[in-house]
Protein backbone atom coordinates (compact mmCIF):
# COMPACT_ATOMS: atom_id res chain seq x y z
CA UNK A 1 0.00 0.00 0.00
CA UNK A 2 1.65 3.65 -1.22
CA UNK A 3 2.03 6.23 1.67
CA UNK A 4 -1.17 8.04 -0.32
CA UNK A 5 -3.19 5.28 0.16
CA UNK A 6 -2.04 4.39 3.31
CA UNK A 7 -3.14 8.28 4.36
CA UNK A 8 -6.68 8.27 2.73
CA UNK A 9 -7.01 4.77 5.44
CA UNK A 10 -6.28 6.71 8.08
CA UNK A 11 -8.16 9.99 7.12
CA UNK A 12 -10.95 7.62 6.91
CA UNK A 13 -10.67 5.17 10.15
CA UNK A 14 -9.96 8.52 11.40
CA UNK A 15 -13.84 10.09 10.11
CA UNK A 16 -15.60 6.52 10.83
CA UNK A 17 -14.07 6.38 14.46
CA UNK A 18 -15.50 9.66 15.44
CA UNK A 19 -19.47 8.48 13.91
CA UNK A 20 -18.85 5.70 16.42
CA UNK A 21 -17.98 7.57 19.10
CA UNK A 22 -20.53 10.59 18.99
CA UNK A 23 -23.69 9.05 17.88
CA UNK A 24 -26.83 10.46 18.02
CA UNK A 25 -28.73 10.46 20.71
CA UNK A 26 -32.04 8.51 21.76
CA UNK A 27 -33.67 11.32 22.49
CA UNK A 28 -32.41 12.81 19.32
CA UNK A 29 -33.17 9.70 17.52
CA UNK A 30 -37.07 10.13 18.94
CA UNK A 31 -37.38 13.83 18.65
CA UNK A 32 -36.67 13.61 14.67
CA UNK A 33 -38.78 10.64 13.90
CA UNK A 34 -41.83 12.01 15.88
CA UNK A 35 -41.09 16.04 14.17
CA UNK A 36 -41.13 14.09 10.95
CA UNK A 37 -44.30 11.82 11.40
CA UNK A 38 -45.74 14.70 12.74
CA UNK A 39 -44.80 16.40 9.34
CA UNK A 40 -45.76 13.57 7.54
CA UNK A 41 -49.21 13.06 8.63
CA UNK A 42 -50.38 16.92 9.09
CA UNK A 43 -48.44 18.45 6.11
CA UNK A 44 -50.56 16.64 3.97
CA UNK A 45 -53.26 19.06 5.30
CA UNK A 46 -52.95 22.04 3.15
CA UNK A 47 -54.21 25.60 3.94
CA UNK A 48 -57.07 25.90 1.41
CA UNK A 49 -58.16 22.51 3.00
CA UNK A 50 -58.13 23.69 6.76
CA UNK A 51 -59.82 26.73 4.95
CA UNK A 52 -62.42 24.42 3.58
CA UNK A 53 -63.09 23.09 6.61
CA UNK A 54 -63.24 25.92 8.44
CA UNK A 55 -66.28 27.48 6.43
CA UNK A 56 -68.02 24.37 6.49
CA UNK A 57 -68.42 24.27 10.18
CA UNK A 58 -69.29 28.07 9.95
CA UNK A 59 -71.93 27.47 7.43
CA UNK A 60 -72.97 24.69 9.24
CA UNK A 61 -73.46 25.99 12.36
CA UNK A 62 -74.92 29.52 11.07
CA UNK A 63 -78.02 26.74 9.33
CA UNK A 64 -78.31 25.24 12.56
CA UNK A 65 -78.47 28.59 14.38
CA UNK A 66 -81.44 29.73 11.71
CA UNK A 67 -82.99 26.73 12.72
CA UNK A 68 -83.36 27.10 16.33
CA UNK A 69 -84.53 30.93 15.48
CA UNK A 70 -87.41 29.14 13.57
CA UNK A 71 -88.16 27.21 15.85
CA UNK A 72 -88.71 29.75 18.70
CA UNK A 73 -90.54 32.27 16.06
CA UNK A 74 -93.63 29.71 15.92
CA UNK A 75 -93.27 29.25 19.68
CA UNK A 76 -93.88 32.76 20.37
CA UNK A 77 -96.66 33.57 17.33
CA UNK A 78 -98.19 30.17 18.89
CA UNK A 79 -98.57 31.96 22.07
CA UNK A 80 -100.05 34.96 20.82
CA UNK A 81 -103.75 32.83 20.60
CA UNK A 82 -106.00 34.15 23.27
CA UNK A 83 -105.86 30.29 24.71
CA UNK A 84 -102.75 28.74 24.71
CA UNK A 85 -102.42 24.82 24.85
CA UNK A 86 -99.26 25.24 26.68
CA UNK A 87 -100.97 27.02 29.93
CA UNK A 88 -102.04 23.36 30.71
CA UNK A 89 -100.70 20.22 32.42
CA UNK A 90 -103.71 17.61 30.66
CA UNK A 91 -105.40 17.90 27.22
CA UNK A 92 -108.24 15.64 26.97
CA UNK A 93 -110.13 15.90 23.33
CA UNK A 94 -113.34 13.57 23.57
CA UNK A 95 -115.43 12.83 20.37
CA UNK A 96 -117.08 10.74 18.55
CA UNK A 97 -115.72 9.18 15.50
CA UNK A 98 -118.47 6.89 13.77
CA UNK A 99 -120.67 6.30 16.85
CA UNK A 100 -117.48 5.47 18.50
CA UNK A 101 -116.66 7.53 22.06
CA UNK A 102 -113.24 8.47 21.66
CA UNK A 103 -111.19 10.82 24.55
CA UNK A 104 -107.61 11.30 23.59
CA UNK A 105 -105.65 12.55 26.46
CA UNK A 106 -102.05 14.25 25.68
CA UNK A 107 -99.58 11.13 25.55
CA UNK A 108 -96.70 12.86 27.07
CA UNK A 109 -98.43 14.61 29.53
CA UNK A 110 -99.81 11.29 30.77
CA UNK A 111 -96.68 9.80 31.30
CA UNK A 112 -95.22 13.05 32.99
CA UNK A 113 -97.92 13.72 35.56
CA UNK A 114 -97.64 10.94 38.86
CA UNK A 115 -101.07 11.96 39.75
CA UNK A 116 -102.63 10.47 36.84
CA UNK A 117 -104.31 7.94 39.17
CA UNK A 118 -106.11 10.51 41.21
CA UNK A 119 -107.15 12.47 38.24
CA UNK A 120 -108.86 9.55 37.44
CA UNK A 121 -110.34 9.09 40.61
CA UNK A 122 -111.77 12.86 40.13
CA UNK A 123 -113.08 11.90 36.08
CA UNK A 124 -115.14 9.70 37.59
CA UNK A 125 -117.03 11.93 40.20
CA UNK A 126 -118.53 15.29 39.63
CA UNK A 127 -116.35 17.67 37.23
CA UNK A 128 -116.79 20.97 37.34
CA UNK A 129 -115.07 23.80 34.38
CA UNK A 130 -115.15 27.40 32.97
CA UNK A 131 -116.35 27.38 29.86
CA UNK A 132 -113.50 29.43 27.82
CA UNK A 133 -114.01 29.32 23.93
CA UNK A 134 -116.70 28.04 21.83
CA UNK A 135 -114.83 27.09 18.47
CA UNK A 136 -116.78 26.20 15.22
CA UNK A 137 -116.06 22.43 15.97
CA UNK A 138 -115.50 22.43 19.74
CA UNK A 139 -116.15 23.91 23.46
CA UNK A 140 -113.07 24.70 25.56
CA UNK A 141 -113.88 24.05 28.95
CA UNK A 142 -110.79 25.21 31.80
CA UNK A 143 -111.52 22.55 34.70
CA UNK A 144 -111.67 23.26 37.97
CA UNK A 145 -108.49 22.89 40.00
CA UNK A 146 -106.87 20.15 37.63
CA UNK A 147 -105.15 22.14 35.14
CA UNK A 148 -106.87 20.30 32.30
CA UNK A 149 -108.12 21.95 29.29
CA UNK A 150 -111.55 19.83 28.53
CA UNK A 151 -112.52 19.90 24.77
CA UNK A 152 -115.77 18.77 23.82
CA UNK A 153 -116.11 18.49 19.92
CA UNK A 154 -119.49 18.91 17.96
CA UNK A 155 -119.95 15.12 17.60
CA UNK A 156 -119.87 14.58 21.03
CA UNK A 157 -121.75 17.74 22.12
CA UNK A 158 -124.81 16.92 19.74
CA UNK A 159 -125.85 14.20 21.46
CA UNK A 160 -125.79 15.50 24.99
CA UNK A 161 -127.88 17.76 27.08
CA UNK A 162 -126.43 20.84 27.42
CA UNK A 163 -126.96 24.58 27.83
CA UNK A 164 -128.24 26.48 24.76
CA UNK A 165 -125.20 28.66 23.52
CA UNK A 166 -127.71 31.89 22.83
CA UNK A 167 -128.03 31.81 26.66
CA UNK A 168 -124.13 31.98 27.42
CA UNK A 169 -122.74 35.68 28.59
CA UNK A 170 -118.97 35.93 28.36
CA UNK A 171 -119.14 38.80 29.99
CA UNK A 172 -119.01 36.49 33.71
CA UNK A 173 -117.81 33.56 34.21
CA UNK A 174 -119.45 30.58 32.67
CA UNK A 175 -119.31 27.60 35.08
CA UNK A 176 -120.24 24.24 34.20
CA UNK A 177 -121.05 20.96 35.77
CA UNK A 178 -120.05 17.62 33.63
CA UNK A 179 -121.64 14.88 34.27
CA UNK A 180 -119.69 11.64 33.91
CA UNK A 181 -120.43 7.84 33.41
CA UNK A 182 -118.47 5.31 35.79
CA UNK A 183 -115.87 4.75 33.03
CA UNK A 184 -114.92 8.31 32.90
CA UNK A 185 -117.16 9.33 29.57
CA UNK A 186 -118.41 12.35 29.87
CA UNK A 187 -122.88 12.54 29.18
CA UNK A 188 -124.18 15.66 30.09
CA UNK A 189 -122.91 19.49 30.43
CA UNK A 190 -125.22 21.48 32.75
CA UNK A 191 -125.06 24.78 33.32
CA UNK A 192 -124.61 25.58 37.65
CA UNK A 193 -126.72 29.29 36.77
CA UNK A 194 -124.89 32.31 35.96
CA UNK A 195 -125.69 34.51 38.37
CA UNK A 196 -125.52 31.71 41.18
CA UNK A 197 -121.79 30.21 40.81
CA UNK A 198 -119.26 32.40 40.05
CA UNK A 199 -116.30 30.33 40.67
CA UNK A 200 -114.88 26.86 40.68
CA UNK A 201 -116.61 25.23 43.96
CA UNK B 1 -46.06 -12.55 21.83
CA UNK B 2 -42.95 -11.13 21.41
CA UNK B 3 -41.77 -13.49 18.49
CA UNK B 4 -45.03 -11.65 16.65
CA UNK B 5 -43.89 -8.23 17.82
CA UNK B 6 -40.71 -9.58 16.25
CA UNK B 7 -42.02 -10.77 13.10
CA UNK B 8 -44.31 -7.79 12.87
CA UNK B 9 -41.66 -5.52 13.15
CA UNK B 10 -39.60 -7.16 10.70
CA UNK B 11 -42.53 -6.68 7.93
CA UNK B 12 -42.64 -3.35 9.08
CA UNK B 13 -38.88 -1.95 8.54
CA UNK B 14 -38.35 -4.95 5.73
CA UNK B 15 -35.76 -3.12 3.87
CA UNK B 16 -36.25 -2.43 -0.04
CA UNK B 17 -33.51 -1.47 -2.39
CA UNK B 18 -34.48 2.48 -2.07
CA UNK B 19 -36.85 2.97 0.31
CA UNK B 20 -36.75 6.73 -0.23
CA UNK B 21 -38.15 6.17 -3.91
CA UNK B 22 -40.63 3.69 -2.46
CA UNK B 23 -42.07 6.86 -0.11
CA UNK B 24 -41.69 9.12 -3.08
CA UNK B 25 -43.73 7.16 -5.21
CA UNK B 26 -46.15 5.85 -2.24
CA UNK B 27 -46.30 8.04 0.15
CA UNK B 28 -45.94 5.61 2.86
CA UNK B 29 -44.49 6.44 6.50
CA UNK B 30 -42.97 3.27 6.73
CA UNK B 31 -40.67 4.39 3.82
CA UNK B 32 -39.94 7.75 4.97
CA UNK B 33 -38.99 5.13 8.47
CA UNK B 34 -36.28 3.23 6.50
CA UNK B 35 -34.71 6.34 4.71
CA UNK B 36 -34.10 7.85 8.30
CA UNK B 37 -33.30 4.75 9.58
CA UNK B 38 -30.52 4.36 6.98
CA UNK B 39 -29.12 7.55 6.74
CA UNK B 40 -29.60 9.58 9.67
CA UNK B 41 -26.69 8.61 11.31
CA UNK B 42 -24.42 9.23 8.37
CA UNK B 43 -26.39 12.44 7.59
CA UNK B 44 -25.75 13.79 11.36
CA UNK B 45 -22.20 13.25 11.33
CA UNK B 46 -21.62 14.71 8.01
CA UNK B 47 -23.30 17.81 9.42
CA UNK B 48 -21.45 17.65 12.86
CA UNK B 49 -18.24 17.96 10.84
CA UNK B 50 -19.23 21.00 9.33
CA UNK B 51 -21.02 22.94 12.10
CA UNK B 52 -22.02 23.15 15.67
CA UNK B 53 -23.42 19.87 16.82
CA UNK B 54 -26.63 22.16 17.67
CA UNK B 55 -27.54 23.20 14.42
CA UNK B 56 -26.39 20.10 12.79
CA UNK B 57 -29.30 18.53 14.45
CA UNK B 58 -31.58 21.13 13.28
CA UNK B 59 -30.46 21.54 10.07
CA UNK B 60 -31.01 17.35 10.15
CA UNK B 61 -34.36 17.48 11.26
CA UNK B 62 -34.95 20.13 8.23
CA UNK B 63 -33.39 18.03 5.77
CA UNK B 64 -36.05 15.35 6.35
CA UNK B 65 -39.00 17.99 6.85
CA UNK B 66 -37.48 18.81 3.18
CA UNK B 67 -37.66 14.79 1.92
CA UNK B 68 -41.17 15.14 3.19
CA UNK B 69 -42.83 18.16 1.47
CA UNK B 70 -40.50 17.34 -1.99
CA UNK B 71 -41.01 13.97 -1.97
CA UNK B 72 -42.30 14.16 -5.22
CA UNK B 73 -39.20 15.74 -6.83
CA UNK B 74 -37.05 12.96 -5.89
CA UNK B 75 -36.63 10.85 -9.30
CA UNK B 76 -33.98 7.93 -9.09
CA UNK B 77 -31.23 9.36 -10.49
CA UNK B 78 -28.37 8.51 -8.61
CA UNK B 79 -27.67 7.84 -4.95
CA UNK B 80 -30.69 8.17 -2.37
CA UNK B 81 -28.12 9.48 -0.03
CA UNK B 82 -26.63 11.58 -2.26
CA UNK B 83 -30.29 13.06 -3.05
CA UNK B 84 -30.00 13.38 0.79
CA UNK B 85 -26.86 15.30 1.01
CA UNK B 86 -27.68 18.05 -1.16
CA UNK B 87 -30.22 18.91 0.55
CA UNK B 88 -28.55 19.08 3.98
CA UNK B 89 -25.75 20.60 2.29
CA UNK B 90 -28.01 23.81 0.73
CA UNK B 91 -29.54 23.97 4.11
CA UNK B 92 -26.36 24.19 5.55
CA UNK B 93 -25.30 26.65 3.51
CA UNK B 94 -28.44 28.30 3.79
CA UNK B 95 -27.72 28.21 7.41
CA UNK B 96 -24.27 29.93 7.59
CA UNK B 97 -25.45 32.95 5.42
CA UNK B 98 -28.51 33.56 7.59
CA UNK B 99 -26.29 33.51 10.33
CA UNK B 100 -23.67 36.08 8.70
CA UNK B 101 -20.82 33.72 9.13
CA UNK B 102 -20.10 33.88 5.26
CA UNK B 103 -16.42 34.11 6.14
CA UNK B 104 -16.78 30.54 6.76
CA UNK B 105 -17.52 29.91 3.07
CA UNK B 106 -14.51 31.62 1.86
CA UNK B 107 -11.70 31.93 4.00
CA UNK B 108 -9.03 29.63 3.17
CA UNK B 109 -7.18 29.70 6.55
CA UNK B 110 -7.10 26.88 8.42
CA UNK B 111 -7.87 26.69 11.70
CA UNK B 112 -5.62 24.05 13.27
CA UNK B 113 -5.56 22.72 16.58
CA UNK B 114 -3.44 23.26 19.45
CA UNK B 115 -0.80 20.17 18.50
CA UNK B 116 -0.29 19.78 21.80
CA UNK B 117 -3.59 17.82 22.12
CA UNK B 118 -1.69 15.13 19.91
CA UNK B 119 -0.71 13.71 23.48
CA UNK B 120 -3.59 13.91 25.41
CA UNK B 121 -5.72 12.10 22.74
CA UNK B 122 -5.93 9.47 20.36
CA UNK B 123 -4.37 9.81 16.82
CA UNK B 124 -7.84 9.51 15.17
CA UNK B 125 -9.60 11.91 17.41
CA UNK B 126 -6.88 14.36 16.90
CA UNK B 127 -6.82 13.62 13.42
CA UNK B 128 -10.43 14.23 12.75
CA UNK B 129 -10.26 17.49 15.03
CA UNK B 130 -7.96 18.57 11.99
CA UNK B 131 -10.62 17.49 9.55
CA UNK B 132 -13.44 19.56 11.39
CA UNK B 133 -10.93 22.47 11.71
CA UNK B 134 -10.40 22.99 7.17
CA UNK B 135 -11.98 25.50 5.51
CA UNK B 136 -15.90 24.57 4.80
CA UNK B 137 -15.25 24.11 1.22
CA UNK B 138 -12.00 21.59 1.35
CA UNK B 139 -13.62 19.60 4.53
CA UNK B 140 -17.30 19.54 2.97
CA UNK B 141 -15.48 17.61 -0.03
CA UNK B 142 -12.99 15.42 1.87
CA UNK B 143 -16.27 14.74 4.62
CA UNK B 144 -18.15 13.61 1.57
CA UNK B 145 -15.04 11.32 -0.33
CA UNK B 146 -14.75 10.30 3.40
CA UNK B 147 -18.47 9.40 3.52
CA UNK B 148 -17.70 7.05 0.32
CA UNK B 149 -19.34 9.25 -2.54
CA UNK B 150 -17.39 9.11 -5.85
CA UNK B 151 -16.35 12.83 -7.62
CA UNK B 152 -18.98 12.67 -9.57
CA UNK B 153 -21.58 12.45 -6.82
CA UNK B 154 -19.72 14.96 -4.39
CA UNK B 155 -19.37 17.66 -7.75
CA UNK B 156 -23.56 17.03 -8.06
CA UNK B 157 -24.08 17.63 -3.98
CA UNK B 158 -21.86 21.01 -3.83
CA UNK B 159 -22.78 21.98 -7.47
CA UNK B 160 -19.08 22.52 -8.97
CA UNK B 161 -17.10 20.75 -11.28
CA UNK B 162 -15.23 17.34 -10.79
CA UNK B 163 -11.87 19.80 -10.96
CA UNK B 164 -12.68 21.79 -8.31
CA UNK B 165 -13.87 19.25 -6.02
CA UNK B 166 -10.90 17.49 -7.04
CA UNK B 167 -8.79 20.26 -6.20
CA UNK B 168 -10.55 21.10 -2.74
CA UNK B 169 -9.47 17.41 -1.58
CA UNK B 170 -5.93 17.64 -2.60
CA UNK B 171 -5.17 21.02 -0.79
CA UNK B 172 -7.42 19.43 1.95
CA UNK B 173 -5.02 16.30 2.26
CA UNK B 174 -1.89 18.33 2.07
CA UNK B 175 -2.87 20.67 4.99
CA UNK B 176 -3.85 17.47 6.91
CA UNK B 177 -0.20 15.41 5.63
CA UNK B 178 1.47 19.02 6.50
CA UNK B 179 0.45 19.15 10.14
CA UNK B 180 0.58 15.20 10.34
CA UNK B 181 4.54 15.83 9.48
CA UNK B 182 4.74 18.35 12.13
CA UNK B 183 3.17 16.51 14.67
CA UNK B 184 5.16 12.95 14.27
CA UNK B 185 8.88 15.68 13.79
Amino acid sequence: MSNLDKFDAKLKAAYQASKQDKPLTLTTRIKVRLVSFAHHFLGRIETWQWSAVTCSVALLFSLWYQNQHVDIDKEYNSSAHLVSYGDFQHIETHELQQGQYLARIDEQKKVLDARFEAAQQQVQEQRYGRLVAINDDAWLIEECNTHTLIELKQSLLSVMPQPKTSVINFNTPVMLALSTANNGQIIAIESTGQNQVLACP
Amino acid sequence: MLSSLKMWRARATSNVEDPLYEYATTGKVKYLEQVIERYQSDLFHFLKTQTQAASAEDICQKTWLKVIEKKSAYRQQGHPKAYLFHIARNLLIDSIRASGKLSELTDSKVGMTNSNEFTKTSEEQWLFQQIAALPLLQKEALSLQLEGFSLAEIAQIVGATQETVKTRIRYAKETLKSQVGENHE
